[in-house]
């Protein structure tokens, strides 16, 4: 391959110095910025900026690079394949399999850093975008094309809920992008487990770098990926982008710059880090043709909403999913605050009932806690509080949710309303969480069961019609399934 | 004349030879320098040319280190290793067509088979025969084959 370019393009370059996965090249006289190169091993670089004298190469392979090394450039900006066989399997940024699996072969390739789609061609968000988690289907709702940030600090169970976004969505068929950016090997490999052990491996496509992988291989996968969405946007499809996560690839874009010799900014991340990350992030949103719905991840540190990096990302999305470490040690699951999280573009596609049951649940919650405060301080609660607070915990239950559990929207809807029309008020809290998975799982295997709630849903504009429906007739809830 | 970037490296040390002898034994090392550890007709012309230097000797060799360093290097790859004439033949054709001062890297590389590859400020020229062979080969790859498998046994 090396030969071929060389050949092509008639230039030749000498590696000088090297600094990590920086290296400073002699000769190539026409090199541009991002154009991908090509050194004598097989390795790939892109070129990150250029000298009088010398070009800053990013090297991106895994191979050894020595002083001395030739390279050429390949008159193309960096490029990857892109297949419809990538899907089911797991890659890299270069799109070279990583799963053990045959190689791929590239139906066409693609530049990875393009221009955003203008307006034009975009379109404002219609369809709503189930992610089979209870509180945020109902609290924070998504819609197809968003790009909501899921934010929080470590082990508060954002990978699950994506892991749980994933299976609601591809089961859906919705093609599923995960973009693991720098993070263990082992734990790739278990994320491509549970995917093939839910038997949704076939709409899902694992873009993957881990920890030990060169620092542009890992600057370089959210752009992959994005490339990859698109792809299949093109198509025609819905595409759920996960990039997981953005503070990770922020930290080795730093220590890219830094070893470049870029001057720092705050933090000593480079002045162009939210441009970076802005790039990638307008390439996502609802077109004429598909959609690409993106959700970044990012990390707090002690539940700091306020850093650089996360105000930044918040800057650049429609909103966000914060998952709280102090609802997690309370033992919530999952930690989402209702308080704290936003959605910008996801109430617009929900009908009329969903709107109004969003409104009353959030009020509800809102007034909950500050009945929670209010009774903490040992005050004496009357009838009404009592049974806000009574209600409050049979809600906290409800949204409480195994890890691999979906739920779906409309027995959702169903749940609540029966909650709100006080349906189980007889039945002991301990033996709540029973009633409601009975509930899904009717409403999961029984087509006429499901017929009957759906029709009982579309059938309702508002929350408080569906939930006196349900004072009179709550056969649809405890009946013997 | 420096044609090659072996010369070019013998002349550098020569001179920091004479660079370093400058101030030793109160210029006496200088001449033994001059007279023993450097070429005769080398040393011929920095006699001459001391002369007639008007900023001392320091500044001659570091004014003569700094154009042998600045002179653009050109590499050529050959398969074989040439004798003195067709290395000034290919020096003077090479200086011709850039018309500029230039150092000649000589790099012998068997499997070239031929010809040459130039190399210059990172321009990359190949003029070998391993080129070409696998140019020919690539255009009749498909008809070899054709006449390999209609012998075959």
């Amino acid at each position: 391959m090396f030969e071929d370019y060389l050949n092509k393009v008639g230039e030749v370059g000498y590696v000088e110095e090297m600094m990590h996965s920086i290296v400073y090249v002699s000769g190539l006289p026409n090199a541009h910025p991002s154009e991908s190169v090509v050194f004598e091993n097989g390795n790939f670089g892109q070129v990150f900026s250029m000298t009088k004298d010398r070009v800053e190469v990013l090297v991106l392979g895994n191979k050894p690079i020595k002083v001395g090394m030739k390279l050429t450039r390949t008159d193309n900006m960096l490029q990857i394949p892109v297949s419809d066989d990538f899907m089911g399997r797991m890659i890299d940024p270069l799109g070279l399999p990583i799963d053990g699996g045959k190689p791929i072969k590239a139906a066409t390739y693609t530049a990875i850093d393009t221009q955003p789609h203008g307006m034009v061609g975009r379109k404002q968000a219609e369809k709503a975008l189930e992610t089979g988690v209870t509180i945020v289907d109902l609290v924070v709702p998504l819609a197809k094309g968003q790009r909501e940030l899921v934010i929080g600090d470590r082990k508060t169970g954002k990978t699950e809920f994506l892991l749980q976004t994933i299976l609601s969505q591809a089961r859906k068929g919705t093609v599923c992008i995960y973009s693991v950016i720098g993070q263990r090997m082992q734990d790739i490999k278990d994320r491509y487990q549970f995917f093939k052990d839910n038997q949704i491996m076939d709409k899902v496509i694992i873009i993957a770098t881990s920890s030990s992988d060169t620092s542009g291989l890992i600057y370089i996968t959210p752009f992959a990926a994005m490339t990859v969405a698109e792809y299949y946007r093109d198509k025609g499809f819905d595409v759920l982008l996960i990039l997981d996560d953005m503070t990770t690839h922020a930290r080795i874009y730093r220590e890219i710059s830094l070893l470049a010799r870029r001057f720092p900014g705050r933090n000593s991340y480079p002045g162009d880090i939210f441009y970076l990350h802005s790039r990638i992030m307008e390439r996502a949103g609802n077109f004429k043709r598909g959609s690409i719905t993106t959700l970044p991840v990012a990390e707090t540190i002690m539940g700091d909403l306020s850093g650089y990096l996360q105000t930044n990302l918040m800057g650049m999305t429609d909103g966000h999913i914060f998952f709280d470490i102090d609802l997690y040690n309370q033992g919530k699951r999952p930690a989402v605050s209702p308080y704290l999280s936003v959605t910008r573009v996801g109430h617009k596609p929900q009908t009329s009932l969903l709107k109004d049951l969003s409104r009353e649940l959030l009020g509800f919650l809102v007034k909950y806690e500050k009945m929670k405060q209010f009774v903490h301080f040992g005050a004496e609660a009357g009838e009404t509080i009592k049974g806000a607070l009574e209600m409050g915990k049979r809600i906290d239950i409800f949204f409480t949710q195994e890890t691999v559990e979906i739920v779906p929207l409309n027995v959702n809807v169903l749940i609540l309303a029966g909650i709100w029309a006080g349906v189980w008020n007889e039945v002991k809290i301990e033996d709540l969480k029973k009633n409601f998975e009975k509930a899904v799982m009717q409403y999961n295997v029984d087509a006429n069961y499901k017929k009957t709630v759906d029709s009982l849903i579309d059938g309702e504009k508002e929350f408080l019609g569906l939930v006196n429906k349900l004072r009179n007739n709550d056969e649809v809830l405890t009946r013997k399934f | 004349m420096i044609k090659t970037k072996y010369e070019a490296d013998l002349l550098l040390e020569e001179l920091s030879l004479l660079e370093a002898s400058v101030f030793k034994q109160a210029g006496k090392e200088l001449d033994l320098v001059l007279n023993s550890d450097i070429r005769s007709w080398v040393a011929e012309i920095i006699k001459k040319e001391l002369k007639e230097e008007k900023d001392g000797i320091v500044e001659y060799v570091n004014r003569l280190k700094k154009d042998i360093e600045n002179t653009p290097e050109v590499k050529v790859i050959i398969a074989f290793e040439l004798s003195s004439s067709m290395e000034t033949k290919i020096y003077e054709n090479i200086q011709s067509s850039l018309k500029e001062k230039i150092v000649l890297d000589l790099i012998f590389d068997r499997q070239i088979i031929g010809g040459m590859i130039i190399i210059y400020k990172g321009k990359y020229k190949d003029f070998s025969f391993r080129r070409v062979f696998n140019t020919e080969l690539d255009k009749t790859r498909g008809d070899i084959l054709q006449t390999l498998n209609k012998h075959a046994v």
